[in-house]
């Protein structure tokens, strides 16, 4: 029978993994291995994904992918074994430390002055960023969802100044499935890092384990950090340290990054290996007698042929054989074997593919689970279930529920959206004008007191504290969204959402895991833009990037307050507000089905994805997060929008000939922008104020509401000069155009130049087209 | 023109440079969420 057939709550034993190329590499990757226990947890709440509980953490897959893995039916026993009594006889072996592991008179230590460089790898969502935000004192963002980093960051361990860590995106294994595993494995493999700072979740210990050899394999100095041990041993699980450390070969440290224990040990163990580049003690862990011991023959075999080659092109010489087995090209092509050599190899590859009854990639991944089965068994005494994840299933029955979740989600987005907009972002957005109101009031009062030269004074008043001051009342509002965008990621449900949503989403040409960018996109478009590279396919890639511009970003907020606020009353201001991110959301939609049919046709990549327990959003990373927006917002209010308000208040005071106009009409800014506004004549906004506003957006959205009234002088100016129907038609517009030149930026880091100007002229022109259509709507309603 | 006026002059005069050095030099915090490490927004980590 195949995995679709099993039912909800019933075990199974993996018999064969079927499929083919990076896909099936992955399932393997992940422990999806014949062999391998699984039981079913749930289907998602449309009937696919999948959730499994496979190795002691839980992966989702599709039922097209389930279909593919034959299984045979297990009678309901635990997987969990009895915890087996660990004897702590094994001497520390001592590894990294100057202990009886380092002989002085071998050492052969780094030059003085020589920077030593840390890779900082592991599976995703293990903690690294935590552990790296603990070992150089930064304050990178760490979330609860697979896929947070996707940039390596580096900083000097703290103490350490000759020192450089770098923290590297998640990956399941050295064999690439998404871009930013490629990030971790071209770092790793190509820039040679000194040590390997391997961080594992020990709550999850055999999959993470897998990862582990590979990086054993490279013959680099690795020191191990079982990360989680705090929830480990709060559960009743512990690990043998030193017979693990024994039998692996290398340092191992037991630590929580997030109390900060053990982080001191490790980094003095990391540090010693590193100085004295003390590699693994072992690389080799194929078994003489598993299966007849044919990958044994097989890897040493090929090890053999190929030392020299492996010598000159500088790769590791287990590690080459291992991606030869598993038909790496890349190591192919690097190791410039002869036709012959390449042919010698295969047949070696085939015998042992007929000995073992296993095809090459599955017969490796089965022997590093074998081996870490082995490893496992004689040092871990697995923990019963933890609270964490009795916690997330009670959850999960609601969030994930069959009727309740999408209920759910749909509740959870009403109320941030609530509670930003009506209850605690219109407070403090209230206090906050209030203030600045007080503040302009009395600059003005002394200025005129002072009798200041008139020019300056409208300056410092129109200029300034109408343009940089009304944007400052809006800070509440987007510190607040980010706040519970921020709990949501940091909580682990963004992953559910992802789980829930993944059928719907496949229906306009998308995975699960395309919700994630989107809802960040909802913060800010530029990280929405980056969270895409998690994705593995690069159709989805692209065509989640040219989705998260219509999911308004939090800078476009001021523009909906401002605009309401003189054009709605009040009552309809805030269903007005859900209703244009509706909006966004909605041609977003009607773009993806659009594409999906014209210039990305296929299908969306596989849902395989890791779901998080549950955490509590840790208060100083949320509040850190908090600041950083704020901090932000701040910056950008005291330098792209005070340039952008002083320009705009000099060029629509003055003429060409710089003299002070009496009529903004006769001024610089009129003249240019009075060129290009009758192609809003349609949408009744053709003035050159509303055309410069939206240029100025172009540089920070923020930027429109400033400039307006830096041109219009207030709101009611702009109320009388526009209608209710073309203050919402230029709302819509502004909902659609281009997005701000920080997400460009971004969208050519990703897809290119080519992919950044379609999107600007694409934005542009889809703005035009709705817009003018509203505006026509609005004209017959009107009318009727 | 006044003395108060003068000093008002320099003050937004030097208020505009800082703000367009910040801007040639990318730290106009135009990027969020990612905290300034990635390279649309320059800033260094």
């Amino acid at each position: 029978m195949t995995l679709r057939e099993l039912k909800v709550g019933e075990s199974a034993v993996i018999l064969k993994v079927g499929g083919e190329g990076a896909l099936r590499q992955h399932f393997l990757d992940m422990g999806v291995i014949p062999g391998a226990s699984l039981t079913l947890e749930k289907f998602a709440p449309m009937g696919d994904p999948m959730e499994l509980r496979i190795h002691g953490y839980e992966l989702t897959l599709r039922l097209a992918d389930a279909e593919k893995i034959e299984i045979e039916k297990k009678t309901v026993e635990s997987d969990r074994k009895s915890p087996v009594k660990i004897c702590n006889h094994t001497e520390h072996p001592g590894f990294g430390e100057d202990g009886k592991y380092h002989i002085k008179k071998n050492e052969n230590p780094l030059p003085r002055e020589a920077v030593i460089t840390f890779a900082l790898a592991g599976n995703q969502n293990c903690g690294k960023t935590t552990l790296f935000n603990q070992l150089t004192g930064s304050n990178q963002h760490v979330g609860n969802f697979p896929g947070v980093t996707v940039d390596r960051k580096s900083g000097p361990i703290i103490g350490n100044p000759d020192t450089l860590v770098t923290d590297l995106p998640g990956i399941y294994s050295l064999s690439p499935y998404t871009a930013e595993e490629i990030v971790s494995r071209k770092f790793i493999i190509e820039e040679k890092p000194k040590c390997i700072i391997n961080i594992t979740d020990a709550t999850a210990i055999e999959r993470n384990l897998y990862l582990t050899l590979q990086l054993m394999e490279l013959d680099i100095p690795v020191v191990l950090a079982l990360n989680m041990m705090d929830e480990m041993r709060g559960n009743g699980g512990t690990v043998d340290i030193n017979t693990m450390e024994d039998i692996l070969g290398i340092p191992v440290v037991p630590i929580s990054a997030s109390k900060n224990e053990g982080v001191h040990e490790l980094i003095r163990h990391a540090v010693h290996i590193a100085k004295y580049q003390e590699k693994p003690g072992r690389v080799d862990f194929c078994s003489e007698t598993h299966k007849g011991g044919a990958l044994h023959r097989c890897l040493h075999g090929i090890m053999q042929l190929i030392c020299d080659h492996a010598k000159k092109a500088g790769i590791p010489l287990r590690f080459a054989a291992s991606k030869l087995v598993e038909g790496d090209e890349l190591v192919f092509d690097a190791l410039l074997l002869s036709q012959n050599e390449k042919e010698m190899i295969e047949h070696i590859v085939l015998q042992m593919e007929n000995e073992c009854g296993l095809d090459r990639a599955a017969a490796i991944a089965d022997m590093r689970f074998t081996f870490i089965m082995d490893l496992c068994e004689k040092t871990v005494v697995k923990p019963k279930e933890s609270k964490e994840h009795i916690r997330s299933r009670r959850i999960d029955k609601i969030l994930t529920g069959k009727y309740t979740a999408i209920p759910s989600f749909l509740l959870i987005m009403a109320a941030i959206f609530f509670l930003t907009f009506n209850v605690l972002g219109a407070f403090f957005q209230n206090l906050l004008e209030q203030g600045i109101d007080y503040l302009t009031e009395i600059t003005d009062k002394a200025l005129t007191s002072a009798s200041v030269n008139g020019v300056l004074h409208s300056l410092i008043i129109d200029g300034i504290f109408g343009g940089v001051g009304s944007v400052l009342s809006f800070l509440p509002l987007i510190v607040i969204l980010f706040f519970f965008l921020s709990l949501l990621e940091d909580s682990g449900y963004l992953a559910r959402v992802a789980f829930v949503t993944d059928k719907m989403l496949r229906k306009i040409g998308l995975s699960g895991r395309s919700i994630v960018p989107m809802l960040i996109g909802f913060g800010c478009t530029v990280p929405g833009v980056m969270a895409s590279r998690t994705l593995p396919s690069a159709r989805d890639r692209k065509m989640t990037v040219l989705l998260t511009p219509f999911m308004s970003c939090t800078a476009k907020l001021p523009i909906y307050v401002f605009f309401c606020g003189i054009f709605i009353p009040k009552p309809y201001r805030v269903p007005t507000i859900i209703g244009i991110y509706l909006l966004g959301i909605i041609l977003g939609i009607v773009s993806a089905l659009i594409t999906k049919n014209t210039i990305f046709k296929g299908e969306a990549v596989p849902f395989v994805m890791e779901l998080p327990n549950y955490r509590m959003p840790g208060a100083k990373n949320v509040l850190h997060l908090l600041w950083d927006k704020a901090k932000d917002f701040l910056q950008r209010a005291f330098t792209v929008i005070l340039i952008a308000s002083v320009v705009v208040w000099f060029l629509q005071s003055f003429d060409f000939s710089l003299n002070l106009v009496k009529d903004s009409k006769d001024s610089i800014l009129a003249t240019v922008s009075g060129y290009i506004s009758p192609i809003f004549k349609l949408h009744g906004f053709a003035h050159w104020g509303i055309v410069t506003a939206l240029v100025a957006g172009f540089m920070a959205k923020e930027s429109v509401v400033s400039t307006l009234l830096v041109i219009f002088g207030s709101a009611e100016a702009l109320r009388a000069f526009l209608s209710p129907l073309s203050g919402i038609t230029l709302l819509v517009f502004c909902l659609l155009y281009t997005p701000c030149v920080a997400a460009i930026a971004a969208v050519k880091h990703e897809l290119g130049a080519k992919w950044a100007w379609l999107v600007v002229v694409g934005q542009c022109a889809i703005a035009w087209i709705v817009s003018f259509i509203v505006h026509a709507i609005g004209v017959l309603i009107i009318s009727l | 023109m006044n003395t108060v006026s003068i000093i008002l002059i320099c003050a937004v005069a030097v208020a505009v440079a800082a703000a367009v050095y910040a801007v040639i030099r990318g730290k106009t915090g135009s990027c969020s969420m990612c905290n300034g490490d990635c390279k649309s927004c320059k800033k260094k980590h």
